[in-house]
């Protein structure tokens, strides 16, 4: 019955029929087409909470086809229907949609950004008295943790207009692709979820710092860092000011 | 013998209508949560969750753990549900007869069991793990059938009534699968509930279905329909009060329509029992909290 179910293929149904008793109306086939048409269906479902944007830039039917492929990508299923997208991205980076829709495997790894912020602990309240207890000599070994529901996101097409034009008609849409990278910064406010635009320098050295990069190596990242120095302070306040950092620690240090 | 409280009328708890549910729109004593929606969070669902607790009792009911199936049970999965069960403290844990999948391949579907004797001990000794591990009785729900295997020798709601009696646990009964299942499989809805041991019915499930023609399909996405709402009054005159939840899962109506389905179910129980059943006040939510989620001796 499983393999029916996972191979959706109704040509297969007569092998099933032998274990199941006729039933007093209608055929078996149509009865077993419950199971078998519903599990993609709450796939697809699924998939289209996490994925608004994937959704409904790419249109109804190509998802409904994504979604089967992707269905017969998988090996495994995770037992919680809420994480059947997890795998998506990874999987849209190869996928034939990706042909027609270039953006998809960038915007679907903001959706899931945004999905797993959602979903993340509460910000934890921030010490301000950490940043007290660094001395100036110490700051080159600072590391910065950031709130859990923080995550930053560098990519070549414009993934956070793309995201905002799943509020449009699709007949609307005309968004220029090529050449318009876009960084985003995604966020929570008590529950409330942010997604903005950053400016790509900024993204850069988040990233570096979320991923545990001192702040003394930032000016590895940074052209002409004594240029860039003021914009790193403003930065860094409002971080603070957004909340966006939990802890302050030094390198080897756990406190 | 087991007892279940009484905490009335209640609905499911859906992120449509968490807004009026925060605001304090009245009209469900209670609300029911999908586990799963709930286990593996730690944002806004589970803040809200916490926060409708506070005002309200919530049952929480699951749709993976598969209680007939051959893989061993999910630990992580009941791991999680007991996190849960801990925080939320619901007066009542439930899921279903039925498998969801084997080999890590779930197919998020509540598919049918053979029922067997031998099928009948597997579940009884997973129920008691189950229950041993979150430390309470759980209820388990009939599920809505479209096939029935060759092989089985025992009656849905016998088996139930047997799972129930040997493993010690309850039963959520929705009336909504018997009326589907009964039209499904060609049996008798009313000798159904006269197999169901009135002392193990902790709860009462009630739901629309769609008209195929050649079956019913249990959709949850309309109004409980006329033929089911006759079958609660029955269930309502054979079990007496019994907390009862009306399911409405897809095309989800305004919150203040599913609390007239919730209405209409008080008034039936009234008519049933010849009293009033006034919405739960804070008072008796509370009682209800404090009796506990009926621990296992």
């Amino acid at each position: 019955m499983l393999a029916l179910i996972l191979d959706h293929d109704h040509r297969k149904v007569d092998g099933s029929l032998s274990c199941f008793s006729p039933p007093p109306h209608g055929t078996i086939a149509e009865r077993l087409d419950v199971y078998v048409a519903g599990f993609p269906a709450r796939v697809q479902d699924a998939l289209e909470e996490s994925y608004p944007a994937v959704a409904h830039l790419i249109g109804h039917s190509e998802f409904h086809k994504l979604v089967r492929r992707y269905i017969g990508s998988l090996s495994q299923f995770p037992s919680n229907l809420n994480d059947i997208g997890a795998f998506l991205p990874a999987f849209l980076a190869f996928d034939r949609a990706n042909d027609s829709f270039p953006f998809l495997h960038d915007l679907a790894r903001m959706e899931w950004a945004l999905v797993c912020a959602f979903h993340a602990p509460a910000p934890s309240p921030f010490d301000t008295s950490h940043l007290a207890a660094v001395s100036e000599g110490q700051w080159t070994d600072a590391i910065l943790e950031f709130q859990p529901a923080v995550a930053v996101l560098r990519s070549n097409w414009p993934i956070h207009t793309l995201w905002a034009a799943r509020e449009l008609p699709r007949e609307e849409l005309d968004i220029a692709v090529q050449d318009q990278g876009e960084c985003v910064l995604i966020r929570r406010a008590g529950s409330e979820l942010h997604c903005d635009k950053v400016d790509a320098n900024e993204a850069v050295v988040m990233e570096a710092l979320i991923a545990g990069t001192p702040l003394g190596r930032l000016g590895e990242l940074l052209d002409r860092p004594e240029a860039r120095s003021d914009e790193v302070t403003r930065w860094f306040a409002r971080w603070i000011q957004q909340g966006l950092i939990g802890n302050v620690r030094l390198q080897n240090s756990s406190h | 013998m087991p007892t279940f409280p009484f905490v009335g009328f209640g609905a499911g708890l859906r992120t449509e209508h968490y807004q009026d549910v925060l605001d304090g729109a009245s009209g469900s004593d209670w609300f029911e949560a999908i586990s799963e929606n709930y286990t593996d969070t730690s944002g806004r669902p589970l803040q809200v969750l916490e926060r409708v607790r506070r005002n309200y009792p919530v049952a929480l009911h699951g749709v993976g753990l598969s209680i007939g199936g051959t893989d061993p049970l999910d630990k992580r999965y009941l791991g999680n549900l007991r996190r849960l069960v801990d925080r939320i403290e619901p007066f009542v844990v439930t899921d279903h007869l039925c498998w969801t999948g084997v080999e890590d391949r779930c197919v998020y579907d509540l598919l049918p069991l053979p029922y067997t004797e031998e099928s009948l001990a597997h579940v009884v000794e997973r129920v008691q793990i189950v229950q041993d591990t979150l430390s309470r009785r759980i209820a388990l729900e009939n599920p809505s059938t479209y096939v029935e295997y060759r092989h089985s020798t025992i009656p849905e709601a016998e088996f139930l009534a047997s799972v129930a009696e040997k493993a010690d646990c309850a039963i959520l009964l929705d009336v909504n699968n018997i009326h589907v299942s009964a039209f499904n499989l060609r049996f008798d809805a009313n000798i159904y509930l006269d197999r169901i041991p009135p002392d193990r019915v902790a709860q009462i499930h009630l739901a629309g279905f769609n008209d195929r023609g050649t079956y019913l399909f249990d959709t949850h996405d309309a109004p409980v329909s006329k033929e089911v709402w006759k079958l609660y009054e029955r269930a309502l005159s054979l079990f007496g009060p019994v907390s009862t939840l009306i399911e409405w899962d897809a095309n989800i109506p305004t919150f203040a329509r599913l609390c007239e389905e919730v209405a209409h179910a008080r008034r039936i129980a009234e008519e049933a029992h010849d009293t009033p059943i006034p919405i739960a006040t804070d008072s008796a939510r509370n009682a209800v909290h404090d009796a506990g989620a009926h621990p296992r001796p």
